[in-house]
């Protein structure tokens, strides 16, 4: 999985819908919590396209899956901890997550271990989705 | 090519200078859409790309002059070039106004860069009609 990249995929006519100015960006997290700020730096630009009121949804795959474990203390490893601010995303109105589930399968994990509600989703409907956006961001 | 056809390009740059083909492949994207025909309005920085608009990096190789040759190409094309504050603050990369803020004794903007919030990003996205990103 190729990691920090990200493209539009869309055709100029068919942009944004109905409204030109609410864009659909789907933010894609492929690494685990402790891979350097990519979690925390992913999670800041989710949290300012909430801001801006656009169309968000996050999808995790790979290790990303871990970004959503609960009971991360960060503090024992000296680190800062950016994942809660996972669990706060309802707060923005981003409630659209999307949890691929091959990677939950290969980590010994499945929806009931993460801290907030996801949509488990197989690699086909993934790609669907990413299909589905005006833009695709990857942390 | 007629004007409908001409797109406008917002670019995000996440890789660093050296190391890798992003961060040089991203200026040689956007020669290429300005030749073409297509508008450029703002390259952002994110992430290690912040890297790029680091004066006082010393990359070696292909990618010295990186922060030279976007700074050229943005003032004849009309472009911006930001760095994210966030980004570039954890990554030492910082304005005159920042290394006030926070006690530094020096700044290392890279003339023609601009520091500024990631709303930036998300603003120029809004209107663009691509966006593509450049990672390593």
């Amino acid at each position: 999985m190729p990691t920090g990249w990200c493209a539009s995929v869309t055709e100029p006519e068919a942009v944004g819908g109905a409204d030109r100015h609410r864009r659909r960006m789907l933010f894609l997290f492929a690494a685990g919590p402790r891979a350097g700020l990519r979690g925390r730096e992913g999670l800041d630009a989710v949290l300012m396209a909430a801001a801006f009121d656009q169309a968000v949804t996050l999808a995790f795959i790979d290790d990303g899956v871990f970004q959503l474990l609960p009971g991360q203390d960060a503090a024992a490893a000296g680190g800062d901890d950016h994942t809660g601010g996972f669990a706060a995303l309802h707060l923005y109105d981003v409630d659209r997550i999307l949890v691929e589930r091959d990677s939950l399968q290969a980590r010994g994990l499945d929806a009931a271990d993460l801290r907030i509600a996801v949509e488990v989703v197989d690699g086909a409907r993934l790609g669907e989705e990413l299909r589905a956006h005006d833009f695709l961001f990857g942390f | 090519m007629h004007a409908s056809d001409s797109l406008t390009y917002v670019l995000l740059v996440h890789a660093a200078p050296g190391g890798g083909s992003g961060a040089r492949g991203a200026l040689r994207f956007a020669r290429a859409l300005l030749a073409r025909g297509h508008r450029l309005v703002r390259v952002f920085f994110y992430r290690e790309g912040v890297h790029t608009g680091n004066r006082l990096m010393v990359p070696g190789g292909q990618e010295s002059g990186l922060a030279a040759d976007w700074s050229a190409l943005s003032r004849e094309a009309g472009f911006d070039l930001v760095l994210c504050v966030g980004a570039a603050e954890r990554r030492g990369v910082l304005d005159a106004a920042g290394a006030r803020r926070h006690g530094r004794a020096g700044d290392s903007l890279a003339e023609g860069f601009r520091i500024a919030g990631l709303g930036q990003l998300i603003d120029a996205a809004v209107d663009a009609d691509r966006v593509v990103c450049f990672g390593d």
